[in-house]
């Protein structure tokens, strides 16, 4: 299914909920819903936590529309919104103070990774999901969203290097846990 | 597998899909309806308290006397000193009494006779013409309580008084409430004219176009509606305050500007601040029954006088309602929500109302009412 709204039609979606047209408001949930609901799961561990996101983060694009410029991609700027409103929740739970259990856990430097291949990507979203939160914040933004270490380091206030030593630590989680699969 | 590769697979995961239960959508709608009751009783909020601030200056400003609150006017031309004393009312005198002509001049300026009553105490009853200068010395006498007609009527010239801080009686017995009205004063009971004292009379209060009322008809029953804010304490117990609109409304006869008019038709307004704590009896998602009480402060904001004359057309005056009412209630109720954050709500109460001095109503001749309210109320 193309989620995708073409940028003239995705203009005229956001003025009608500019308007406070609440069939607009539908529209553009029905739109955006469903590639935002793994974003919030792959940050927020659970389903029902990550709905809960998923509901601010409507509310807070719906308020945020008038300030969309129009410049660069509008999925783009609302994944952002999501991103922002994920880390908020976080925040709250403070989960880089979280004790994160990695005993155990050992790099295999171009190991077996053939498992990796056969996952969906339900069972990759349950991995990610897995990890322990301060790695999994890390590894999110830097892997999927595309942050670099230094955003990374301002978004959650820690320096690069812890930064890139969450993201190693968390790929090293990762490739245990799919070693430990694929046996 | 380089790292790239591995980072590669899970970056394919922003493109994944998953469909939300529709539960999510309702939920959204729900937090935005709640966004939307807070921005609203934000608003209500901020209403609320510059009124509660204006009420709380207007309760304490010394220019608050009433003029025209429960009205018992004497006219000029048929008092006869000594005659509103008989056996069974011995709390009833009429202080001051102007001869009409000389009474009402101009807008601001006054004119007001030098007075002496033998049996009250005296009182600050200072006229300012120029400067201040006391009224002569009462004495007291509640026993003989008789008027210095003398005195009274006496050839001292009448003096323009362009500015006077008080004229009041502080009287040791009376039943009914003291004002001034028409350049005729009435003062009664002892507390309210001691409170007056503490007043600043407004020069505008010897006006000419005041309703005299004749004869008192029939009230009809206050109505209020209220937009209010309940705030949960407990499973049992809430707090609640709001906005209340109430109108009333009574029928008279009597004079205005020398005429006569037998059916006249007077409707007042009010705007008040009600508190109340609230416990709930029975609760459910949907209904809550309960018993509450509390303290309502308000404010008039319209005493409307409609003359019906005999040639079929309708006359209407505006008085000015000075001052404040306070009150104390409790009742029941029952309150309908719509939703998690919206309801409707129904409260018969009983509720008695101070003597704020307020213009004459169902309120200020029967304190002790009953009645019910019926509004919208918001959930916090």
């Amino acid at each position: 299914m193309e989620l995708s709204v073409p940028r003239p039609e995705e203009q005229r979606l956001i003025n009608r909920c500019l308007a406070r047209d609440k069939r607009a408001y539908r529209e553009l949930f029905e739109a955006y819903a469903p590639k935002m609901l793994p974003l919030c799961i792959r940050y927020m561990k659970n389903r029902d936590d990550a709905e809960d996101v998923l509901q601010d983060g409507f509310i807070t694009l719906f308020n945020q529309l008038g300030n969309f410029e129009g410049r660069g991609s509008f999925e783009g700027w609302v994944r952002r919104i999501f991103v922002t409103t994920a880390l908020m929740h976080l925040r709250k739970k403070d989960p880089l103070k979280i004790s994160d259990d990695i005993t155990g856990i050992r790099f295999i430097d171009n190991g077996d990774t053939s498992a990796i291949e056969k996952m969906s990507h339900k069972e990759l979203l349950e991995l990610v999901a897995g990890l322990p939160s301060g790695f999994r914040i890390v590894f999110n933004l830097y892997v999927i969203e595309g942050y670099s270490h230094k955003e990374i380091g301002e978004m959650l206030g820690i320096s690069e290097n812890t930064s890139r030593s969450q993201l190693s630590r968390a790929r090293l989680w990762l490739q245990d846990k799919i070693r430990k699969t694929g046996k | 597998m380089t790292e790239k590769e591995f980072d590669d697979i899970f970056r394919s995961l922003e493109g994944y899909t998953e469909t939300p239960s529709e539960d999510t959508w309702k939920g959204i709608e729900k937090k935005m309806a709640r966004r939307r009751n807070f921005v609203l009783l934000k608003w209500v909020g901020t209403v609320g308290a510059a009124a509660a601030l204006t009420l709380g200056l207007l309760l304490t400003n010394p220019s608050g006397v009433q003029e025209h609150s429960g009205i018992k006017v004497i006219p000029a031309e048929e008092y006869v000193p000594g005659n509103e004393f008989s056996p069974g009312e011995p709390s009833r005198p009429t202080a001051a009494i102007a001869k009409p002509e000389t009474w009402i001049c101009s807008p601001g300026i006054s004119y007001l006779p030098e007075l002496k009553i033998r049996g009250a105490r005296r009182t600050a009853a200072t006229f300012r013409d120029g400067q201040d200068k006391e009224a002569p010395a009462l004495k007291e006498k509640t026993e003989d309580f008789k008027w210095d007609d003398d005195r009274f009527f006496d050839n001292t010239p009448y003096r323009e008084a362009k500015e006077y801080s008080a004229a009041v009686l502080d009287m040791s017995t009376t039943t009914h409430a003291g004002t001034f009205a028409n350049g005729i004063v009435s003062p009664s009971e002892i507390r309210h004219i001691k409170k007056m004292n503490a007043f600043k009379v407004d020069p505008g209060i010897n006006k000419r176009d005041t309703v005299i009322e004749r004869k008192s008809g029939s009230y009809s029953v206050p109505v209020s509606l209220g937009v209010g804010a309940k705030i949960r304490l407990s499973d049992k117990f809430d707090i609640g305050i709001g906005v209340n609109y109430t109108v009333m409304s009574r029928k008279l006869a009597g004079e205005f500007n020398g005429n006569y008019y037998s059916e006249i038709r007077n409707i007042q307004q009010y705007i008040g601040i009600p508190v109340n704590i609230y416990y709930n009896v029975i609760k459910s998602d949907r209904v809550s029954v309960y018993i509450q009480a509390g303290g309502t402060v308000e404010r008039g904001i319209g005493d409307l006088y409609k003359m019906n004359s005999a040639n079929g057309s309708v006359l209407t005056h505006n008085e000015t309602i000075k001052g404040v009412q306070l009150s104390v209630g409790a009742g029941i109720g029952i309150e309908y929500w719509f939703n998690d954050f919206t309801g409707i709500f129904f409260d018969p109460t009983i509720r008695y109302y101070f003597d704020n001095y307020q213009a004459k109503s169902i309120r200020t001749d029967q304190p002790l009412q009953t009645g019910f309210e019926l509004g919208v109320r918001f959930r916090l």
